[in-house]
């Protein structure tokens, strides 16, 4: 599903160098939940990154569902994530200024019409969240945990393939924690490649496999 | 197509400017400056080409003759309707015009001012008579619009006289009606009262029983003589032959008097240039920092966007059309502020630099206001693009982790 070879990325700023990425290859299976864990600073966001085709690997190559995401063109990679791509980030990523229903049907709009969800589709997500009494609702106007849940309906609204999340229960409780982790492993068993960053080790248990990065290399696999 | 499908683009720009009133409004107010002041300055400008054209074209003379020193109170008499009144001897002068080659007709005409008091006359106005049987002023339009000429106790006012057809006008005692009314020309013509001078002549005889204060026109004077010129003459020939042959007399010719309000104008744009330059200078600055600094402000949404699959350029659609909407907003309030404000200031600044105003037609303002909409709306869009140009460049993981 998703393939990594001899994969670096290195941040320059200053005049200074930081390896984020040592040279990796690894790949993750179809349908496969993998959690990664490290330090901060271990490169398990730009890892994530670099899977989404967020960023361009300084060297080596990075292929989703067969296709090498750096030999498209910046519109067909925004295409193909749309399509294909969900991603969940840790911080608010909901836009203030539209309402529940408006963030959720985002990604159908970088879509042609009927390719991507639509509003059936987003009621049906915010349902299974339990927020379709907000539809109507500014992000001000919900708890944290309340958008976070928003945040993994609207990476689901497209169906895509392959769940990216990056640290998407920091800060929350432990019971929206388990809220999330189970919408995670609901889209999983529904056949969605799950890769999930976080600093939770008490989630760990819950997927197929984890790496555990440090200094941008994987230290540890399971 | 960018577009929420519940939202769209310009429902999301509409919302962003929302986001922070106080510092919209601010920049909002900053471009209705300037969009005010240049359209202000455009609608000057074109209403004193369209007064001179349309005032000249009315006047229908070539060259007016006057006595030596009275070109000054002429071109303020004519320009703004100032009342006026001088002497020259006239019918050796006409005939001596008359003879010169290139003329076509030469007609005299009188100027009364009248008195301001109100046991004498109606206001304090200019009266001009005219002799119907050589002038073309204002008889070829009697004789097109009113279809006869005037009865000997009716007066034809210009289109600011106040009064409707049939309304008593009375000058040094004797009371006229009004005629007839001509359609505005925004020169000093509007605020002229024009009689046959048979009229001026038995209104001032009259004056002496009437009036507190008489009515004194020199016999055999007149004030101005009108000179119609061939067609191909050249006027300043003309007009030198006129000075050497005729003493004491100064000819303006048509095109002095435009050239004098060019001047009037280039006069009032020399202060008006600057202030808009400037506004225009710290609007586009206050432009340029606002935008950058929601460049800044939304890097992490334009690096989210792409993350959910816009491309680079859709991911930055918003915040151009917001600054295409703030322009144009700006520009909109600017067009109309700057066109309330200047017709509420209109007669003050006319009257200051002595400059004719006419409205120009409504399909030409309304192109000067599109205009300075258009310009300001992508004025807002190229500003806007520089930041969001630098933001496209950014790549989306790079984009949401910016602080």
């Amino acid at each position: 599903m998703i393939q990594l070879y001899e994969v670096s990325k290195t941040y320059r700023t200053r005049g200074q160098s930081v390896v984020a990425l040592a040279p990796l290859s690894g790949r993750v299976e179809p349908g496969e939940f993998v959690m990664v864990t490290g330090r901060s600073g271990a490169g398990k966001s730009t890892l994530l990154a670099l899977m989404g085709g967020l960023t361009r690997p300084d060297e080596g190559t990075v292929s989703v569902m067969g296709q090498d995401l750096w030999s498209l063109s910046d519109a067909e990679r925004a295409r193909f994530r749309a399509r294909h791509i969900g991603f969940v980030f840790q911080f608010t990523s909901l836009i203030p200024t539209l309402t529940v229903l408006e963030n959720l049907l985002l990604p159908a709009s970088f879509l042609p019409p009927g390719e991507g969800g639509d509003r059936q589709r987003a009621m049906e997500l915010l349902e299974r969240v339990g927020l379709a009494e907000h539809i109507h609702r500014y992000p001000w106007q919900l708890s944290g945990g309340q958008q976070k849940r928003v945040a993994v309906a609207r990476a689901l609204l497209n169906r895509p393939e392959v769940l990216l999340a990056d640290e998407p229960t920091a800060d929350l409780d432990e019971e929206t924690e388990r809220e999330v982790v189970s919408l995670f492993q609901e889209e999983n068993r529904a056949g969605t490649t799950v890769v999930m960053v976080t600093h939770s080790t008490e989630l760990v248990p819950l997927a197929h496999r984890h790496l555990v990065l440090s200094g941008g290399r994987v230290s540890h696999a399971r | 197509m960018w577009g929420n499908p519940v939202l769209g683009l310009l429902g999301l720009a509409l919302r962003n400017l929302l986001r922070n009133p106080g510092r919209t409004l601010a920049v909002l107010v900053g471009v209705m400056v300037v969009a005010g002041t240049a359209f202000a300055g455009g609608l000057i400008g074109r209403g004193v080409d369209h007064a001179v054209a349309r005032g000249l074209d009315r006047l229908g003379a070539d060259l007016m003759v006057v006595p030596a020193g009275a070109a000054g109170e002429l071109h303020t008499a004519l320009v703004m309707g100032l009342p006026t009144a001088f002497y020259m001897e006239g019918e050796r002068a006409l005939a001596e015009i008359r003879s010169i080659e290139g003329v076509k007709a030469a007609s005299p005409q009188i100027f009364v001012a009248t008195l301001a008091s109100s046991a004498c006359c109606t206001g304090h106005l200019m009266l001009v008579g005219y002799d119907p049987s050589t002038d073309f002023t204002v008889t070829p339009w009697l004789r097109r619009e009113l279809g006869r000429e005037l009865a000997p106790d009716e007066v034809l006012v210009g289109n600011h006289i106040l009064g409707v057809t049939g309304d008593p006008l009375t000058f040094y005692g004797t009371t006229f009606r009004l005629g007839a009314r001509l359609d505005p020309t925004g020169m000093g013509m509007d605020e002229t009262v024009f009689l046959p001078q048979e009229a001026v002549w038995k209104m001032a005889e009259r004056s002496h029983e009437l009036a507190e204060q008489p009515l004194e026109v020199p016999q055999g004077h007149v004030s101005a003589i009108l000179v119609a010129l061939d067609e191909g003459a050249d006027a300043a020939a003309v007009a030198a032959e006129i000075g050497r042959r005729v003493g004491g007399v100064a000819v303006i010719t048509a095109g002095d008097v435009a050239l004098s309000v060019a001047e009037d104008l280039a006069l009032l744009m020399s202060g008006l240039v600057p202030v808009t330059l400037s506004v225009l200078l710290i609007a586009l600055l206050l432009f340029v920092v606002l935008f950058f600094a929601i460049a800044r402000e939304r890097r992490r949404e334009i690096g989210l966007l792409r993350a959910m699959g816009a491309t680079a350029g859709q991911s930055v659609r918003a915040l151009v059309l917001e600054a295409t909407l703030l322009g144009g907003l700006g520009g909109l309030a600017g067009v109309t502020g700057g066109g309330a404000v200047y017709g509420l200031f209109k007669e003050a600044i006319m009257v200051s630099y002595t400059l004719p105003f006419l409205y120009p037609p409504a399909g030409e303002q309304a192109l000067l206001a599109a205009a300075v909409v258009v310009l300001a709306a992508a004025g807002g869009a190229l500003v806007a693009a520089w930041p969001a140009l630098r933001l496209t460049r950014l790549e989306p993981h790079e984009a949401i982790h910016a602080r």
